[in-house]
């Protein structure tokens, strides 16, 4: 038992790895200019160059994969030769970079040629200082000089070589004069926690995730909760009278459900619900961000579309399932036997018969992570699947592989968890 | 008398009598007959559309988002198109065409759902085959990779390679092979640990036949069976999966229309024309139903003739 | 009671032209949307304007006043949804997209204040006077305007204002805008009310400019992002501002302007924008869950029409979706074909096709009739034999066949794809075989200068003489100038226009351009846009703005 944890375990760890490296690459091969989705279409070949650059794009996407997992401040630091630490902004909340010079946090600042040093201080406000015999000579003879920048970049800046930099800021571009050479954008890579920043809205991505992985988790909790029983329900009372008209009727209305995509069950439950009958909210508006705790109605209608999506497919693979238990020998035996058929329905079959549903629909929570994508995406419904679409449609590759990552654990795990109860159910298989 | 009934066929009766012995298990199951006349009415109306369709699918004739009426049997859209028109234009794309890239407007035959299932059928068999029947680490590194793939949610993975490589037949081909390749990996793995025990496996290794051979052309003929009916409901994924990436807006690319993508335009206009949307919707689910009912009889069947 | 009298000595005072323009006005030679812009854009007060246009008795009919008074009754309180997408945000100078601006101009305001009537008023200003040659403007800052932050509004936040938007720097559209600005040696303070400008050339826009989206008055000490620093005189303070997903506003106890019931406005408590997209936002807004909808889109238009509890307000608009035409391409360099195909236009039919009827005919010249210097003309009509005609003797000329096979490029984007449709059909009987190319807007961004026959989307601007330099001369080769096309005549009337104040004389000069450019010009154009305001019919006071800018200092809900 503990052997096959184990491997599941190391198992998982590689699949996880493997799909991060595939999303990455693929992102990588295909994705193309993002800069000329962040600085729109009327932006110069240079404003790109110099924005790429900024990005860190222009390092090989190898050193960007490792950044991206493993972080660049340890990198940076030996360029920096200080170590580099986070300390969070008062004002936005979010963990800004320093350089701990001698227990003073620091960053740098070429203003007009001049190279100024910034303190902070505890309540996270800093002072400028002019900076005095910071610069390095290097072999060819011009000054250099690695720091931290205001936007958590190291960078190198050149003394008396102030590229022009076109700089993203958030509403525009502006164009810079001291520009930095080089930069590592500083990040400490999605193992230890930080996936880094969204492209499309500027902001950590973590910050945005959490409250759309909890948006999701609701409305998928819901959905599961009214979908399994119902569907196991529908589906063993359709595979108790196999061939008889109840049966029928059942599996003809979960194929025609299951048949339905679920944007056109979205659409119709929108139009007949929310704006002919008014009974309940057509989409989902998040007017605060626990609107869901507030009005629960706002579940209502994409609960009820997944639902319509789900229910058919666990209910045909339930009925399928209990139809080839009370097909099977001991079954058919007990009832020989002139065991009262409920009681050998009750006690012996469903048991058997659940198994089987069960570690299946573990198996396809990634499938039940497609229809939310499709049921967020129609409701307006801010969560995960919903984040997914924009930031792959936006190429947000920061976003994107987070968010994706998320889902892939999910359901890594859940199919860890549905093995697991397979295995302690099933006593056959545990030491195969 | 099972092995009987299979083992006949092999040694006596002509090509065309074995035809029939493989196709009459078609009807001898009900719903493998439903199913195969819901399927065979797309495909037929799929072929009249490449030589007639009641007026030109792109061009705005009429009066737009129109009910049905004698002119239009369907009604039009919001461009004034004749719905029917484009609803049996629109079967090419998924059963008869794929476009190629490129500015020659070449096509070749096979529409993007079979590609796309011939394709992962292929990939998923190869894998498949070489993990259940050379067994050891050719088994656990394919695995780990086909994990790696299961647990790739489909969706992620159609939005990140459409993202990435931007829209077109090929892609959406790609994609669905991507997607599909490690179910049929783990059928084929299965069937491969299975039929490798059996005697005549044991025959050709001992004739010293290479492992390609003895996968290809021993193992794989007698697993096509379930494997065709796997590849049967993977065509109605595909379909289904070909729509959902049309309603997002990122499936197959303009001018050929795309149900999906009707039902996403029609969408803006469903206060004033619900059947819009309705008639794509119902053509995605009757072919999806048809193909499920097919498979499903067959498999039945199948099982049946086993037993 | 006394009934206050202007008179011609009062109009001279504030600028000379008045009393003529006065004159042409009761005349009828120009209408009452004119003389009240042209006034006010010579420093009369918007007031002033409309009580001397009332008194008159021109021969044309008076427009409704804007802005027109509720009938009494204003409640105070309540919350307004929007749906509408929200993006990156930071500094206002900056701003590049009308979404963000909807945001800022809640907490901040600007100078001037251009109405759904196509005319700009003295807003943060008291008024405004502009010399003769229209080179020196002196503005004049309304007091005891406060921030809401408690400083005062004075000369110094307008001159840091304007040094943001000079500063190369900070990145702003505005340096563009006001390239007769050289720099900060041109902006003088006068006092702490008083700032003159002084032009390096004439430009009679400058009202218009200060009302342009990025143009917000920022407070002196502004650091560069409105998110984290949400100071600024306007109506509502900013409470959350998140990307993607929603900004919640507050009213402000101490804003500067008041109300029909003598308190400081604004009636409403509180404002929501939620992003969502478009569908989920038409789903809204017909269940009643948002009150509004930014910048429906004409199939949004086509749902909500007749939904009850809404009302919708259409705005007419310069935006247009321009037919464009390379002259330095064969076979667009010969007027010939450029005329064949502008005649291939049935401008009404695609007016329907593409915009449901909404929106107004056009000329084959980028001038609109909102524009307030437009020439009135016959919109030409759908004419194919004549096309025919002109394309025959180009093809016997060039010894080639027709039909002639050109490809049209455009974008799927707003109606683009439904006005190619309608033009590939219309042209076929003229000869014209036309192969379409319909890209994502992105792709269609990427090469709209360099396509041969394109359709591109151009914004709403106020005025016709701030549209037209950008596109239609050769110094616009290389920016703007899509279709490479100069004509000396052309430019020359232009710069006149540029110049010239009084509306009469600049709508002289417009026949001109008008002539020209539909006898020679590169462009086919079939209609003007409309916009509309959707917007829950509880709200009252309204305005249904030409560029979707949200105005809601004076909205009130009548539950």
């Amino acid at each position: 038992m503990a052997r096959f944890i184990i491997r599941s375990i190391i198992s998982t760890i590689v699949t996880m790895f493997l799909v991060s490296a595939a999303l990455f690459f693929l992102i990588e091969v295909g994705s193309g200019d993002i800069t000329v989705k962040i600085l729109g279409v009327f932006s110069t070949p240079e404003q790109r160059a110099s924005y790429r650059a900024q990005l860190g794009l222009d390092a090989s996407a190898w050193q960007r994969y490792v950044d991206w997992l493993f972080g660049n401040d340890w990198r940076a630091e030996r360029k920096v030769g200080y170590p580099l630490v986070t300390a969070v902004n008062p004002q936005t909340g979010e963990a800004d970079w320093w350089a701990d010079v001698d227990g003073e946090l620091t960053r740098w600042q070429l203003d007009e040629g001049i190279l100024m040093t910034l303190i902070r201080h505890e309540d996270g406000s800093a002072t400028s200082h002019l900076s005095s015999g910071a610069w390095k000579t290097n072999t060819a003879g011009s000054e250099y000089f690695w720091g931290v920048d205001t936007k958590n970049n190291a960078v190198m800046w050149v003394r008396g070589e102030g590229a022009e930099v076109w700089a993203l800021t958030k509403a525009g571009l502006r164009k810079e004069g001291d520009g930095p050479k080089q930069y590592i954008p500083l990040r400490k890579g999605l193992l230890r926690g930080d996936p880094g920043i969204s492209l499309q809205y500027g902001r950590p991505v973590a910050v945005t995730l959490i409250a759309r992985i909890r948006n999701t988790l609701v409305l998928a909790g819901v959905a599961f909760a009214i979908i399994m029983p119902l569907a196991l329900f529908v589906g063993i009372l359709a595979g108790i009278n196999e061939g008889k008209p109840l049966d029928r009727i059942i599996s003809i209305t979960s194929l025609g459900f299951t048949a339905t995509p679920e944007f056109v069950t979205g659409i119709f439950l929108i139009l007949i619900f929310g704006i002919w009958l008014k009974v309940l909210p057509a989409v989902a508006i998040f007017t605060s961000a626990d609107a869901i705790f507030q009005d629960p109605k706002l579940l209502a209608l994409p609960v009820l579309t997944l639902t319509a999506v789900e229910l058919g497919y666990v209910a045909r693979m339930t009925r399928a399932s209990m139809v080839e238990v009370m097909d099977s020998a001991y079954i058919r035996t007990a009832i020989i036997k002139g065991m009262p058929k409920s009681r050998v329905v009750f006690r012996h079959a469903i048991r058997n018969a659940l198994m089987a549903p069960i570690t299946i629909i573990m198996l396809h929570v990634n499938w039940l992570i497609g229809g939310l994508v499709v049921v967020e995406v129609i409701f307006g419904y801010p969560g995960l699947g919903y984040y997914i679409y924009k930031s792959a449609i936006f190429g947000d590759f920061n976003a994107v592989e987070a968010a994706a990552m998320v889902t892939v654990a999910i359901a890594i795990i859940t199919r860890l968890l549905g093995d697991l109860a397979y295995t302690l159910l099933n006593p056959r298989i545990r030491y195969s | 008398m099972a092995v009987k009934t299979i083992l006949q066929p092999i040694s006596q009766p002509s090509r065309l009598q074995k035809m029939w012995q493989s196709t009459s298990i078609i009807f001898e199951s009900r719903v493998a007959t439903v199913g195969m006349a819901m399927v065979l009415f797309w495909v037929i109306l799929a072929f009249l559309s490449l030589f007639w369709t009641p007026y030109d699918p792109n061009a705005s004739d009429f009066l737009q988002n129109q009910g049905p009426s004698v002119q239009n049997w369907l009604g039009t859209d919001h461009l004034g198109r004749d719905i029917l028109s484009r609803l049996m234009q629109g079967t090419q794309v998924i059963l008869l065409k794929t476009r190629l890239p490129g500015d020659g407007g070449i096509s070749i035959p096979g529409g993007v759902a079979i590609w796309g299932v011939i394709g992962s059928l292929s990939l998923g068999a190869i894998l498949g085959l070489n993990a259940g029947y050379r067994g050891g680490w050719w088994d656990q590194v394919i695995m780990q990779v086909l994990d790696a793939l299961i647990a790739f949610p489909q969706i992620v993975l159609y939005l990140v390679v459409i993202a990435a490589l931007g829209q077109g037949d090929l892609v959406v081909i790609l994609a669905i092979t991507i997607t599909g390749a490690p179910g049929v990996a783990r059928l084929a793995r299965s069937l491969a640990m299975d039929i490798k025990t059996r005697d005549y496996i044991r025959a050709a290794e001992t004739r010293g036949e290479s492992v390609w051979y003895i996968m290809f052309w021993e193992i794989l003929p007698n697993a096509r069976g379930p494997l065709l009916v796997d590849g049967m409901l993977r065509v109605g994924y595909a379909i289904f999966a070909i729509g959902t990436l049309g309603f997002l807006g990122i499936g197959l690319p303009p001018p050929d229309p795309d149900w999906g993508n009707m039902v996403n335009e029609a969408r803006r206009n469903i206060f004033s024309n619900q059947l819009a949307v309705i008639w794509p919707a119902l053509a995605i689910s009757t072919l999806v139903i048809g193909l499920n009912l097919f498979a499903d009889g067959l498999r039945e069947e199948m099982t049946r003739y086993q037993k | 009671m006394k009934k206050p009298v202007i008179t011609k000595y009062d109009m001279e005072k504030i600028h000379p032209a008045i009393p003529d323009a006065y004159q042409k006005f009761e005349e009828g030679r120009i209408s009452r949307r004119e003389f009240l812009r042209f006034s006010t854009l010579l420093g009369m007060s918007a007031a002033a304007a409309q009580f001397l246009a009332a008194c008159s008795t021109p021969t044309e009919e008076a427009a409704p006043v804007e802005e027109a008074a509720p009938t009494g009754g204003i409640k105070r309180g309540g919350t307004w949804t929007s749906s509408m997408q929200l993006q990156l945000l930071d500094h206002p100078a900056r701003l590049s997209w009308v979404e963000g601006a909807n945001i800022v101009r809640q907490i901040c305001e600007y100078l001037t204040q251009t109405g759904t009537d196509n005319i700009t008023r003295p807003y943060l200003l008291e008024k405004w006077e502009a010399s003769d040659d229209v080179k020196t403007w002196d503005l004049y800052l309304r007091q005891g305007i406060k921030f809401n932050n408690g400083d005062e509004l004075s000369a110094d936040d307008v001159l840091f204002t304007f040094g943001e938007w000079l500063n190369p720097d900070v990145g702003s559209s505005m340096l563009g805008l006001m390239s007769y600005l050289s720099g900060m040696q041109d902006v003088e303070k006068v006092d702490d009310y008083h700032v003159k400008l002084h032009l390096q050339f004439g430009d009679i826009a400058v009202p218009e400019h200060l009302f342009h989206y990025p143009a917000v008055v920022l407070h002196r000490d502004f650091e560069g992002d409105i998110i984290k620093q949400p100071v600024g005189t306007g109506a509502f303070t900013l409470e959350e501002y998140a990307e993607g997903e929603r900004a919640v506003f507050k009213r402000r106890e101490d804003y500067w302007q008041l109300g029909e019931d003598g308190d400081p406005l604004p009636y409403l408590d509180e404002l929501i924008y939620v992003s969502t997209d478009k569908d989920a936002g038409v789903a809204a807004l017909q269940s009643g869950q948002v009150d509004a909808l930014y910048d429906p889109r004409p199939t949004d238009f086509q749902a909500l029409q007749g939904v009850e509890g809404l009302r919708i307000t259409p705005a007419s608009t310069a935006q247009c979706l321009l037919g464009r035409m390379r002259v330095d391409l064969e076979p667009w360099d010969d007027v010939r074909v450029r005329n064949a195909l502008k005649m291939c236009q049935d401008r009404a039919k695609i007016l329907q096709l593409a915009y449901f009827g909404e929106g107004d005919l056009s000329l084959d010249a980028h001038v609109a009739p909102v524009h307030p210097e437009y020439c009135e003309k016959d919109i030409p009509a759908y004419d194919p034999e004549g096309a025919k005609a002109l394309l025959e003797e180009y093809a016997a000329e060039k010894g080639i066949e027709l039909p002639l096979k050109v490809t049209l490029a455009t974008k799927n984007d707003q109606a683009e794809p439904e006005i190619a449709q309608a033009l590939k059909e219309l042209a076929a009987p003229a000869g014209f075989e036309i192969e379409l190319d319909i890209t994502e807007p992105a792709g269609y961004w990427d090469r709209w200068t360099e396509v041969d026959l394109g359709i591109t989307s151009w914004t709403h601007r106020p005025l016709a003489t701030m549209v037209l330099p950008l596109a239609y001369t050769k110094e616009a080769i290389g920016a703007w100038n899509e279709t490479r096309w100069t004509d000396d005549e052309f430019e020359e009337i232009l710069r006149e226009a540029q110049g010239t104040l009084d509306v009469e004389a600049r709508r002289a000069l417009m026949c001109k351009i008008e002539d020209i450019m539909q006898e020679r010009g590169p462009i086919f154009n079939s209609f003007w846009k409309s916009v509309w305001n959707v917007t829950n019919e509880k709200f009252q006071n309204i305005k249904a703005h030409p560029t979707a800018y949200d105005l809601l200092y004076d909205v009130w809900k009548d539950e």
